[in-house]
């Protein structure tokens, strides 16, 4: 009997000793996180929000009418109505899905790009790394907005279809921000490949391409994740700009920034806040809750940290 | 023995630097047969650790260059062939271990991960099945709880661990040769004994053959088959293990042995060898050892003896030793 006890209490101990795999363990020490925690309960409700709330509303097959236009918050519109008579709350959803796949899309132009020109860079050295990083340099010497500016016109220009431009303005966005990633990585990289356990890899006759992405990259994931989590929300910002420049999405395709934009003269701006509150809002709430969440990545996804 | 695995013949590796030319490795030749452990011995700096590395053609070019010489690996020259079959030797057939184990691993794989990489690469194994292989060869190296340690990560695991996973690495792919660069220097003493006996069972074993790059001379006495002493970049002494250990003929061997310690015997001061290892820059046409040997002539100081014959295995590069092998 005493002889079962012990086996039990054995296999318990095995059990627990028993080595988590490194993503749940990650993801376990990412929800200990409170503000990560929180970040991602507000992120995942924007995404609800955008994605899943406009078939609940009950304007969706509204038409425009101008009687309706300007209404301030009411029961039938919660959060008013713009100067077209559209309803602002299913406006503001709508606006949600561009400006959330925006910041996605461009941040992960802005992780392959930038990550991978970067470890290329920094682990060929000499010829390779000098070109990657000149033309690095070159985009960063030219300012972001003028670009931007440049390219809307010749979009512009070009009779660019306005319902396409978003997937441009993706690129554009994602384009112009991978130079600091691209370097981040390459600087870690440089120093990484004089490790010994790089040597320890030559010897074991690895390819390139295996040595490139599977130890040297991982190594430079906290830094790509931070990376990247600001890369969505500077995305989410830089298209908000531009919509809000005139350059970026094209109405009536409504996005966060577009939607500001709508309401830049002084009247919408005294006189009707539900115009423009709701969208930068939401900016707001998106941008934080994501920098939250790549503080708890970071932390989590490091190998080195205690739990 | 048995027939000859690779063969270093007049390899001449060069460093090209600010302050001039480091001769590193100059005209080194020696051979290693099959199932044999060869140790080369030597101070620190004297090419032991860039003889192997350029076994493995593995010399950071610039400054370093293998400026002359072959090394014959089953009869093929490994300085003449391309990069890409060379990448297919390292790791396969030949395998190394270094001398930090707390570095040597990648600190974001797990070991398994890293254990099953050369199998990936090399044989035509599965995921799956270089999984087994891994947990297998985790146990060959003596680690209990394989199927749980192949999922940890190095940081959980102490020093003498990471070195067994540095062996079970190596071998994941049958190597013919194992270089062991100074495998036990960064463990403690009983550790070391146990990381030592581990890789003599498994030479056994396999009938691999080691070489094994060490300071450590009761490491030479407990693995060697064969040693060779460097001293300078060059060979001045090779034979048996206990034909060098027995008698020694090089001055510098001599001086090598005095200075170990003796379990048993208590001594004031333990024997030095007088003087420092000469500046590896702008080294001349003399006996690199004469300016610390008390049996310097003035042949010495003029001229390099050449590596000859001197008893049944053995050879030396002293002038001491000059036409006596001839007689």
């Amino acid at each position: 009997m005493s002889h079962n006890i012990a086996d039990v209490q054995v296999e318990l101990k095995a059990k627990k000793i028993k080595p988590d795999s490194p993503w749940r363990s990650a993801f376990r020490r990412l929800f200990k996180n409170k503000m990560a925690l929180a970040g991602m309960i507000v992120l995942t409700l924007m995404f609800l929000f955008s994605f899943i709330g406009p078939y609940f509303s009950s304007h969706l097959d509204a038409k425009i009418s101008v009687r309706n236009a300007n209404l301030p918050p009411n029961e039938t519109h919660w959060l008013g109505t713009d100067k077209l008579g559209r309803d602002v709350l299913l406006r503001t959803m709508e606006a949600g899905r561009v400006s959330l796949l925006v910041g996605i899309v461009a941040a992960s132009i802005i992780v392959l790009v930038g990550g991978t020109l970067g470890a290329i860079a920094g682990y060929y050295g000499r010829f390779v790394d000098s070109v990657i990083m000149r033309l690095a340099d070159i985009l960063y010497a030219i300012p972001t907005l003028p670009i931007l500016v440049a390219l809307g016109a010749i979009l512009s220009d070009l009779k660019f279809p306005p319902d396409k431009r978003i997937y441009l303005v993706m690129f554009i966005v994602g384009m112009i921000a991978w130079m600091s990633l691209s370097r981040l990585v390459r600087s870690q990289v440089l120093s990484l490949k004089e490790q010994e356990f790089m040597l320890a890899n030559e010897v074991l006759g690895l390819r390139d391409r295996r040595k490139i992405f599977r130890h040297l990259l991982p190594n430079t994931v906290p830094i790509i994740i931070v990376a990247a989590t600001l890369g969505v929300a500077n995305s989410i910002l830089l298209e908000s700009t531009l919509s809000f420049l005139g350059l970026g999405v094209v109405p009536p395709t409504p996005s966060w920034g577009q939607m500001i934009s709508a309401a830049n003269n002084m009247i919408d701006f005294q006189n009707r806040p539900w115009l423009w509150v709701p969208p930068g809002v939401c900016i707001l709430l998106t941008v934080v809750s994501i920098n939250f969440i790549g503080d708890g990545l970071r932390d989590a996804f490091d190998p080195k940290q205690k739990r | 023995m048995s027939s000859t695995l690779v063969e270093f013949r007049n390899l001449k590796t060069y460093f090209y630097t600010e302050a001039g030319v480091v001769q590193a490795v100059n005209d080194v030749s020696f051979s290693i047969r099959a199932g044999e452990t060869v140790c080369i011995v030597g101070e620190s700096g004297c090419g032991k650790s860039i003889t192997a590395m350029s076994l493995m053609r593995l010399i950071a070019s610039p400054p370093g260059k293998i400026v002359g010489g072959e090394i014959l690996f089953e009869g093929r020259d490994l300085l003449k062939i391309k990069e890409s079959e060379m990448r297919m030797i390292r790791g396969n057939e030949i395998a190394m271990i270094f001398q930090e184990p707390m570095t040597s691993l990648n600190p974001v794989l797990t070991v398994g991960d890293q254990i099953m990489e050369p199998l990936i690469e090399h044989t035509l194994l599965s995921k799956s099945e270089a999984r087994k292989k891994a947990i297998q060869l985790i146990e060959q190296v003596g680690i209990p709880r394989a199927d749980q340690i192949i999922d940890s990560y190095p940081h959980e695991l102490s020093g003498g661990m990471r070195q067994r996973i540095m062996i079970a690495i190596s071998l994941s792919c049958d190597p013919k040769l194992l270089i062991a660069d100074e495998p036990t220097t960064a463990l403690d003493v009983t550790i070391q004994a146990q990381i030592l006996d581990l890789l003599r069972q498994l030479k056994k074993d396999r009938n691999m053959s080691l070489m094994l790059i060490t300071h450590d001379l009761g490491v030479v006495a407990e693995m060697a088959d064969y040693v060779v002493v460097m001293y300078a970049g060059k060979v001045i002494e090779e034979g048996p293990v206990k034909e060098i250990f027995k008698n020694p003929r090089h001055p510098y061997t001599k001086g090598l042995l005095l200075a170990k310690p003796v379990i048993g015997q208590r001594k004031e001061r333990l024997f030095t060898i007088p003087g420092q290892v000469p500046n590896p820059i702008g080294l001349g046409e003399n006996c690199h050892y004469s300016d610390r040997c008390e049996h310097a002539m003035d042949i010495c100081r003029a001229s390099q003896p050449a590596l000859q014959k001197d008893g049944a295995d053995s050879k030396v590069a002293c002038w001491l030793y000059e036409g006596e092998g001839a007689k």
